[in-house]
């Protein structure tokens, strides 16, 4: 089991550093002015080999020296740090989210089969995984939002509450804070939350119940589940214990690979819902040419990617033991 | 006179190609999804000779038309006009072939590499084979739209820097799954027999193991082209694509989002033309596996 973590943690590592590397070449390619404000802030290296130069640049990331605003001159990790939180808050949600409804709908399509209810599980999956996000994300606000006046637009909470940021976690804020009308602000928190999280929701949700789906039908015929419905066990039981369960352990990796997909959609979802986070910050900064914002909000996401993908790596690993190779 | 007629019924199995094609044919909803696909094609290769007008013209007196099925709609602009009074019909119809362009040349440009790279992987010497798999595996977590963040930053916004940047994150999808899929074959009793008979490990996974994968690949490359259009709309919606005087469609839909609320047909039409294109190629795809392997499903 070890051994597994320490490679996993390794190969993340390695990772890491091929990651920067390569943006560190890019970075020597692309020969900007703001390069400098990055690279060499203390030292000024510019004639030094390239080696020297990258280590430098490693050292300054690890140190956390991710270079200042072209814009306000604050220092780009802290800006960083503050806005995470906020597309951390709306992607777990959305993640829960496509769990949720996508096993339900996994499930019951493969009970299911063969029906109408299973072919049209798989057609709202197909369209869902088809739909272009930004604009499921604009009509979902045309018709939701502003034709039937369900959820507001844009933002977080409503203006009425004052919730000082403590963690950075809305959800986890209001609770730290004195707020008077407590359940007010967590009702206003929700109704910011669920279109945003529904829109990022879609794509993975398609994808989970079509995997989970996929994975039921072909345990469903094995051997011991066979065995178990003629020793009298009830379907229920069968499906709980000795279906799903297994069909989730075989599907992590598939569930793993959709982090990317979903940070790209984090930002294009935070773009459009005006949502405070990272994602919306990074596109801004690309228009107006922050560079340093750019590298470093780009440089994070690459990071949480590559740490979460490694955690539900190690995960798979401990549920299900057939992955712990060596 | 020679008698042809046959003594003993013989029956004639159709080759493999023939036959996923009949069972292609069978499923409906795929044959439809071709003929649309074919259509879309067929309107963005012949866009030039049909466009109404000239997809920059402005119209005077006919800004913001409705569509042509709506009140108050002229039947001159067939999809309406936008704030400028351009035509949105002739404007979808040139951006049609930016988007399927684009999205086309990404996927065989990421097909070839990940041929390359999942030859290479599956055959050559042990440290070549886990650096590269290695290099992709950390490729495959990078979604397209940080890459073309990257580029954009560094070099300007064009489409080809979207399409370059979608081909990159698109390749290590092929190289894994080539690499994979090589893995599988090359443990087969029939690669052995080729070896003997031509010990040329190269020349056999071209001459008898590729004709074995093709169907797969085909598969793949639906669903990659798939991913393509959608990731340069998206990256066209931000800004990081085609530029404003030749939009493509998620550049269209981003130009006139101001008005969503006045003109909803500026913004619908452009999505509905890329949704139902990834639409119809997802089921082409889903098609495809389904009549290559009937048995699972």
């Amino acid at each position: 089991m070890w051994v597994v973590v320490i490679k996993k943690i390794s190969s993340a590592i390695i990772s890491i550093l091929s990651i920067t590397l390569v943006i560190f070449l890019l970075l020597k390619t692309a020969n900007t002015q703001s390069l400098d404000a990055i690279l060499l802030n203390d030292n000024p290296l510019s004639d030094t080999s390239l080696i020297t130069q990258y280590r430098n640049y490693l050292t300054n990331i690890i140190n956390g020296n991710w270079g200042y605003s072209s814009i306000n001159n604050q220092p780009i990790l802290q800006e960083v740090i503050a806005l995470i939180p906020a597309t951390i808050e709306l992607t777990f949600f959305a993640t829960l989210m496509a769990l949720l409804i996508g096993l339900i709908a996994g499930t019951v399509a493969t009970i299911f089969r063969h029906t109408f209810i299973d072919f049209f599980v798989l057609l709202i999956s197909f369209v869902g995984y088809s739909v272009p996000i930004f604009w499921w994300g604009l009509i979902t606000m045309l018709v939701i939002s502003l034709d039937w006046g369900l959820t507001p637009v844009s933002g977080r909470i409503g203006f009425l509450f004052d919730i000082e940021p403590i963690t950075g976690f809305m959800l986890v804020d209001v609770f730290l804070n004195d707020v008077s009308n407590r359940w007010e602000a967590i009702k206003s928190i929700f109704n910011h939350l669920i279109l945003p999280a529904m829109v990022l929701a879609t794509v993975p949700l398609s994808i989970i119940a079509r995997t989970i789906r996929a994975a039921l039908i072909e345990i469903l015929q094995k051997d011991h589940i066979l065995s178990a419905f003629a020793r009298g066990i009830s379907g229920v039981k069968i499906y709980w214990i000795h279906a799903i369960r297994n069909a989730l352990a075989q599907s992590m990796p598939i569930f793993a690979m959709q982090i990317g997909a979903l940070v790209m959609g984090a930002i294009i979802t935070e773009t459009i819902f005006s949502w405070p986070g990272l994602g919306k910050w990074l596109i801004e900064s690309l228009n107006r040419g922050d560079f340093p914002a750019v590298h470093g909000s780009t440089i994070m996401l690459i990071f949480i990617i590559i740490v979460i993908n490694s955690l539900l790596d190690i995960a798979s690993a401990i549920i299900n033991p057939r992955l712990r190779k060596f | 006179m020679l008698n042809k007629s046959n003594i003993y019924i013989q029956e004639k199995i159709p080759g493999p190609i023939a036959e996923a094609w009949h069972n292609f044919r069978k499923n409906i909803l795929a044959s439809v999804a071709l003929i649309g696909l074919l259509v879309i094609i067929f309107l963005a290769l012949a866009s030039p000779l049909l466009v109404p007008y000239d997809p920059n013209f402005q119209h005077e007196n006919a800004y913001l038309v409705q569509p042509s099925w709506m009140e108050g709609g002229n039947p001159a602009f067939i999809f309406g006009t936008d704030d400028l009074g351009r035509d949105l019909f002739s404007r979808m119809l040139m951006g049609a072939r930016l988007t399927l362009g684009s999205a086309f040349i990404a996927t065989v440009v990421s097909l070839s590499l990940g041929l390359v790279l999942g030859i290479l992987t599956a055959i050559g010497p042990r440290l070549i084979s886990t650096l590269f798999l290695r290099f992709m595996d950390m490729l495959l977590a990078t979604p397209s739209l940080l890459i073309a963040i990257l580029l954009t930053a560094l070099f300007g916004a064009t489409l080809f820097h979207a399409t370059l940047a979608v081909a990159i994150a698109l390749t290590p999808h092929f190289g894994r799954n080539i690499h994979q899929l090589l893995e599988e074959e090359l443990a087969k009793p029939y690669v052995e027999a080729a070896l003997l008979d031509v010990p040329n490990i190269f020349r056999n996974v071209f001459r008898s193991i590729f004709p074995n994968l093709f169907g797969r690949l085909a598969v793949q490359m639906m669903l990659s082209f798939s991913i393509a259009v959608l990731d340069i709309a998206a990256l066209g919606f931000l800004g990081l694509g085609a530029s404003a005087d030749s939009p493509d469609w998620g550049r269209l839909l981003s130009e006139s989002l101001d008005y969503i609320q006045i003109a909803p047909w500026t913004v619908t039409l452009p999505g509905l033309a890329i949704f139902v294109t990834v639409l119809c190629i997802n089921l082409i795809g889903q098609g495809l596996s389904q009549a290559l392997d009937p048995e699972k499903y």
